[in-house]
């Protein structure tokens, strides 16, 4: 073989290398001809279809913004796109039909469910989600109980799209408890698990049509959802995961020994109301939970399901009561007080969920988990989570508050300032 | 080396030899002519102005001239070059023995050719009547320049010297840092008609005798006519000569060659050239800095992986910048995408063509700086740069972020220490972007381990370029990515199999440990 | 002849496991079980085991030479020639495998719309100046992307940590042994025997009599890695690691810190990329070896762009879809390694053996 021939060959071998490489560009796109889209929402149509919402950033907007002094305010900052269609997919397609460049999904941040689509069409639409190689497992899932376009069209800032700013609004909501940071690793996970429940992140629109977080929604792979309200959902949230930052208003415990565990606990529910019906917030301490955290633990046979929960708190006092000087005395009485309170909002929960059909808490994943003999043994009778009874060990620690130990005008504070001053000081 | 056919003896009679002498040169304006009695008889000494020392041929006329009675002797004319016959290169290796004045080595010539030689070697050549030899001493003073400081490889510490034009001068230079008799700078001469001098750097017992034996075979396939640089010689020697890769170091540090000799390397001086090449050369040792060796070693490894990442920089970024914008926009994060989309909007241009226009307006402006002189070539830099940038994104022609990218890139190059580098990285930017717009980050991964491929399969003098990498060889990482203090340095690198492999030994009865070990 | 050290074996074997390995060994063995999944990853070291013995005898019986040479010299010039054909399919398969296998996983990662054989073209084009190159400079390239991996994956690693929830592995052996044996025959039989490839390389060993326990070191350290891996991959994804192609690859795409740090399986596609690429140099400086060795030629650099060509278009002839090479992989490949990889060369030296001998002088001249 000639040395010519080898240069040749190398040349021609070279050549058709590159030109096939040419011809398979097909994935070459600019990108100022991309439609990037950040939000997707999902509803049931009238007529069973699925509703897509395509929350899409518009570049004219971006673009203005780069300009300076060209007054781009008027743009806005994402395109809402609307279409009916049978799967995900082919709405896609068809809002990219109506684009002018390539829809892009691959930042899509965030998909808001409506109510109907995970009682309907769940099963279709989590296999396209999950499959489709653009959409990664980090985009969050987002109930609502209003349709997901409105949510998605809630126009509330002028620089950010809709979906990304309730991809903040999640994220500053996980700061209370990472379940509600419901992407879809998590909420997929947790419907695979034997409990088949997710928790997911309740947006609505409020009265002036911005996206507030509403609560918690609790879907079962089934498509049976629980909606709890975020003025209740703290036993939820203590039930599903470690918390961090909570508040909690306990009653304010009486200075001599009453003994609250158990008998007290209707007390302290109306504890927070005066004669007058009104709330009394002088009467009642506000706790803010550090952190918390809880375990769930099968502690029984398949003869005689049972669990055992443990929950363990640290918090500080954000807002005394009048009467109370926080000595160790009373922050243990005030501790106690927390716990029980703990423990009647997480059997309340538990009792909601129960009724709704709804283990949210994971107690057959805590039995899998022990002892899957047992959990085999009792698959015989599904509703056996239902009544299976829970024993609790809830301990609260308190450990401190801020900058005062006891309220400036609390009763304590008034006695000892009578004592310093005299009486005739005061009343002159 | 040189083919020499019928030497012409040199004529007994001093007149006629030095017009044979002139005729052979003509026209030669600087050509001076000096006649003398010696003993009665006639002497013509000729040289050429300007490439000799007045002073040290005065000193030669002194020594004809007290010649004396010796001089009527016969033979004393040739006795004053004892056994020096011919007019080679070896001759200038020592004193001559016979020479009158120890100062001044004098050497006999025994025909025309050698005598022209000589002349053209900056010599004064005596012709005496009556003897048929000549007698040359080297007065050579040739123009050049003093030594100054190193401007191409710029150190804030350190030694500042760099080498000249001068091989005599650049051997001194070498000589007072290395001063043991094992240093040896083995004579050459390249180029049939330029006949340039040439010095192979060793140290005795140190240099592993096969890298010697190849380095000698190498340079014994240079035919040229003129070396009027190092680096034809360079081109004649070098490994993977289709390899864009540099295989061969250039340093116009005195310092570095006494360092690289010490690593049991060798060095090539050629007069005319004020650099020296060091074989072999790995890729790791060309991104090292004379300057990690003058500053505190922590400081080196931070410094060096920078220039590790840059020389990767240089190359990959444009490409990097290409594919995220066409095939992978998925890498970067939201806020940016839509900032670059928005840059983007309203170029004319495919991002690949912005890229590679980009990338060649860069390279014109980097070579109109070096072209031009320096002070009008910084200005052409700033220039280019700054206002035709700025300009060409006012006007819509690129985007903000190709013009960072590609001023990025530039800069990356110029971190990293040795030329031959940056040559490599500007020539291979460019494929790397057409293989990030045929197929995005795939492509460039793709080439980049093809280049890496490259890179481990090129040999400098039986070296792996890429050792002590790949392969690995871990007693020298210690003077690669990291720089280890120098008292921890106590062996030479293993790569290039010195024969004395300890750096010292210490002498007898001095401590070996530090001093802080106990 | 050029000679690669130990440690470029060790790690060149290292990346013929992993190549494929981190792809798709964790969706593997969790077809089978999900919470024992940690178990099955170390059955590779069963298969390195026999590797291993197989490549004892190998050095022992034939020392610097080929496995294909070794056949040869056992059942003579015919049936030797055939059972090294038999060997090169055996090669070409198993390249056509990986290389399908990476196409497919390019396409699904990073370029969907981009033809599955331009994507395949573009790799072997790399595999093929590779092996151009020689075995050395496929084992300094391994040594050359070692350090980028240490950083770049336990990176990966950590980032990913955040997810890891250890409920996943809970309840430990609930199903009993057999999940935990079927979901370990894989690794055992498919990803333990390519180890023997390493045979092919013999005569460019600078110490073959370490081969053994090379390889019984390869198989240690990729079966701790890919048990990591696993343990990772199912404490991060749970449950749907069982229904996924490519758990690890869904690993890094869950990772999500802030609005910067997210979307990084391009990242780790890419080094996907850059180790198959080894890995399919590695099978393929074998398989040029072994037509060096049938063909009786000089040198094998004559067979490396053909060979490149042929797997290339078995890899699109073989496998009709995705499904196709899973299911050879899963149920073809076990028993085809452990007949040919095992069996085959057992028998040879158990030829050889019988013969008594006379090999040992004229093995050689003979070739």
């Amino acid at each position: 073989m000639t040395r010519a021939w080898a240069w040749c060959r190398a040349w021609l071998s070279s050549l058709l290398l590159t030109v096939s490489l040419a011809a398979g560009c097909a994935d070459y796109t600019e990108v100022d001809d991309l439609y990037v889209m950040t939000g997707l929402g999902v509803d049931v149509a009238d007529d069973g279809r699925l509703r897509v919402t395509a929350d899409i950033i518009n570049p004219d907007a971006s673009q203005s913004q780069q300009t300076v002094g060209t007054g781009g305010g008027s743009q806005t900052p994402d395109l809402v796109v609307q279409t009916e269609a049978d799967s995900l997919e082919m709405a896609i397609d068809d809002v990219q039909r109506r684009l002018p460049h390539r829809v892009y999904l691959s930042h899509n941040a965030v998909v808001v469910l409506g109510e109907g689509i995970v009682q309907r069409q769940l099963q279709s639409l989590m296999d396209e989600l999950e499959r489709n190689r653009s959409i990664r497992r980090s985009e969050l899932l987002i109930m609502t109980k209003d349709r997901a376009a409105d949510v998605l069209s809630a126009r509330v800032a002028a620089s950010v799209s809709s979906a990304l700013r309730l991809q903040d609004v999640v994220e500053q909501a996980a700061d209370w408890s990472p379940v509600l940071r419901s992407d879809q690793l998590h909420v997929m996970r947790r419907w695979l698990s034997p409990s088949g429940t997710s928790a997911m992140i309740w947006i609505d629109r409020n009265g002036q049509g911005e996206p507030i977080v509403r609560g918690l929604a609790l879907v079962t792979r089934e498509g049976r959802t629980l909606w709890v309200d975020a003025k209740e959902w703290r036993g939820m949230l203590w039930w599903l995961s470690s918390t961090r930052g909570l508040l909690d208003s306990v009653a304010c415990p009486k200075p001599h020994g009453t003994r609250i565990f158990g008998g007290g606990r209707a007390r302290e529910a109306a504890g927070h109301q005066g004669e007058d019906g009104l709330t009394r917030l002088d009467e009642t301490v506000l706790v803010h939970w550090l952190s918390t955290r809880t375990r769930v633990r099968w502690a029984g046979t398949a003869q005689r399901p049972r669990f055992w929960v443990e929950w363990r708190g640290e918090g500080e006092v954000e807002r005394g009561c009048a009467s109370m000087r926080l000595d160790t005395d009373a922050y243990s009485r005030l501790e106690a007080a927390a716990a029980s309170l703990v423990r009647t909002e997480m059997q309340a929960a538990l009792q909601r969920a129960r009724r709704a059909g709804v283990d949210a808490m994971g107690l057959q994943n805590a039995l899998y988990q022990a002892d899957a003999k047992a959990y085999q043994a009792l698959a015989a009778h599904p509703d056996w989570w239902q009544t299976a009874p829970v024993h609790y060990d809830i301990r609260a620690r308190l450990v401190r508050s801020y900058m005062v130990t006891h309220s400036p005008f609390g009763e304590y504070a008034r006695e000892s300032q009578k004592k310093s001053l005299g009486t005739g000081g005061l009343s002159r | 080396m040189r083919r020499r056919q019928g030497p012409t003896p040199v004529p007994q009679q001093a007149e006629r030899a030095a017009a044979e002498l002139e005729r052979r040169l003509m026209p030669c304006p600087d050509l001076r002519q000096q006649s003398l009695v010696v003993a009665g008889r006639t002497a013509v000494i000729v040289w050429l102005e300007g490439l000799v020392d007045e002073q040290r041929l005065q000193i030669g006329l002194g020594a004809f001239a007290a010649g004396g009675r010796e001089a009527a002797q016969p033979g004393w004319w040739e006795r004053l070059g004892l056994g020096q016959g011919r007019a080679t290169a070896e001759s200038r290796r020592g004193p001559a023995p016979g020479g009158r004045s120890p100062l001044l080595p004098m050497r006999s010539v025994r025909h025309m050719e050698a005598a022209v030689e000589a002349v053209l070697a900056g010599n004064a050549v005596a012709f005496l009547d009556g003897e048929p030899f000549a007698t040359a001493w080297d007065v050579e003073k040739s123009p050049g320049r003093t030594i100054e400081r190193a401007e191409n490889e710029p150190t804030l510490q350190g030694p500042q010297e760099a080498f000249t034009e001068n091989l005599g001068g650049n051997l001194a230079l070498l000589r007072k840092r290395l001063k043991t008799p094992g240093f040896k700078a083995e004579p050459w001469e390249f180029g049939e008609r330029s006949r340039t001098q040439a010095a192979l750097l060793y140290i005795e017992g140190m240099t592993k005798p096969e890298l010697l034996d190849t380095v000698r075979r190498r340079l014994e396939y240079v035919h040229v006519d003129a070396v009027v640089d190092l680096n034809v010689v360079r081109e004649y020697i070098n490994d993977a000569p289709f390899s864009p890769f540099p295989t061969t170091e250039e340093t116009e540090r005195p310092e570095r060659v006494v360092s690289s000799l010490l690593q049991g390397r060798v060095g090539l001086l050629i007069d005319g050239s004020p650099n020296c090449v060091m074989v072999p050369v790995t890729l790791p040792m060309l991104l090292n800095s004379p300057e990690d060796y003058y500053m505190r070693f922590a400081l080196a490894l931070p410094l060096r992986l920078m220039r590790h990442l840059m020389f990767w920089s240089a190359m990959l970024l444009p490409s990097l910048y290409v594919a995220l914008l066409t095939y992978n926009q998925d890498l970067m994060p939201t806020p940016l995408l839509v900032s670059v989309a928005a840059q983007h909007t309203g170029i004319p241009f495919p991002t690949v063509i912005e890229a590679l226009a980009m990338m060649v307006a860069f390279e014109t402006l980097r070579e109109a700086g070096t072209r031009l002189p320096r002070a009008v070539g910084q200005s052409v830099s700033i220039v280019g740069t700054l206002i035709i940038g700025d300009a060409a994104v006012r006007a819509g022609l690129v985007s903000p972020g190709m013009v960072i990218v590609v001023a990025a890139t530039g800069v990356a190059s110029f971190t990293l220490p040795a030329l031959g580098l940056v040559q490599v990285t500007r020539l291979l930017q460019f494929l790397f972007v057409g293989v990030a717009a045929l197929m995005g980050l795939y492509g460039v991964m793709l080439l980049a381990v093809a280049t890496v491929g490259h890179l481990v399969s090129i040999r400098s003098f039986g070296i792996p370029y890429m050792s002590p990498l790949a392969p690995t060889v871990w007693s020298d990482m210690k003077d690669t990515v990291v720089r280890a203090p120098w008292w921890a340095m106590r062996q030479r690198p293993r790569q290039f199999e010195p024969l004395d492999s300890r750096r010292a030994k210490g002498r007898p009865g001095q401590r070996q440990k530090r001093w802080w070990a106990r | 002849m050029a000679q690669i050290s130990r440690y470029q074996v060790i790690l060149m074997l290292v990346w013929v496991v992993l190549g494929t390995g981190i792809l798709t060994m964790p969706g593997t063995i969790a077809q089978f079980t999900v919470h024992d999944a940690w178990m099955g990853a170390s059955f590779l070291l069963l298969g390195g085991g026999l590797s291993a013995g197989v490549a004892w005898l190998h050095v022992r019986l034939f020392p610097g030479l080929t496995l294909t040479q070794a056949v040869r010299a056992a059942f003579g010039p015919w049936i030797g020639r055939f059972l090294a054909v038999w060997l090169c399919l055996w090669l070409l398969i198993t390249t056509a495998t990986v290389g399908r296998e990476m196409s497919a996983f390019v396409t699904v990662a990073t370029l969907p719309n981009t033809a599955e054989y331009l994507v395949g073209a573009a790799a072997f084009a790399c595999v093929a100046y590779l092996v151009y190159l020689g075995i050395e400079v496929v084992g300094r390239v391994n040594e050359f992307i070692m350090p980028l991996v240490l950083v770049i994956v336990p990176l990966l690693f950590v980032l990913a940590l955040r997810w890891f929830d250890v409920a996943a592995f809970q309840p430990v052996w609930a199903e009993g042994f057999t999940p935990i044996w079927r979901s370990g025959i894989v690794p055992a039989f498919a990803y333990g025997l390519e180890f023997v490839v390493a045979l092919q390389w013999v005569p460019a060993l600078r110490t073959p009599r370490t081969l053994p326990l090379d390889i019984l070191i390869a198989s240690a350290v990729s079966s701790l890695i890919l048990t990591v891996l696993v343990v990772e991959t199912v404490g991060v994804v749970g449950w749907p690691v069982k229904y996924m192609n490519y758990p690890v690859l869904e690993v890094v795409r869950a990772i999500r810190l802030g609005k910067l740090i997210e979307r990084l399986d391009t990242v780790y596609a890419m080094g996907v990329v850059a180790i198959l690429v080894l890995k399919l140099s590695a099978i393929h400086l074998s398989l040029c070896r072994a037509l060096q060795d049938v063909c009786g030629t000089q040198d094998a650099r004559w067979a490396v762009l053909p060979a490149a060509f042929a797997v290339w278009a078995a890899s699109y002839f073989l496998f009709r879809n995705t499904a196709g090479v899973t299911a050879f992989i899963l149920s073809v490949v076990p028993g085809y390694f452990l007949v040919t990889a095992i069996f085959l060369p057992l028998v040879s030296y158990a030829a050889a053996w019988l013969r008594r001998r006379p090999w040992r002088r004229t093995a050689a001249g003979r070739l």
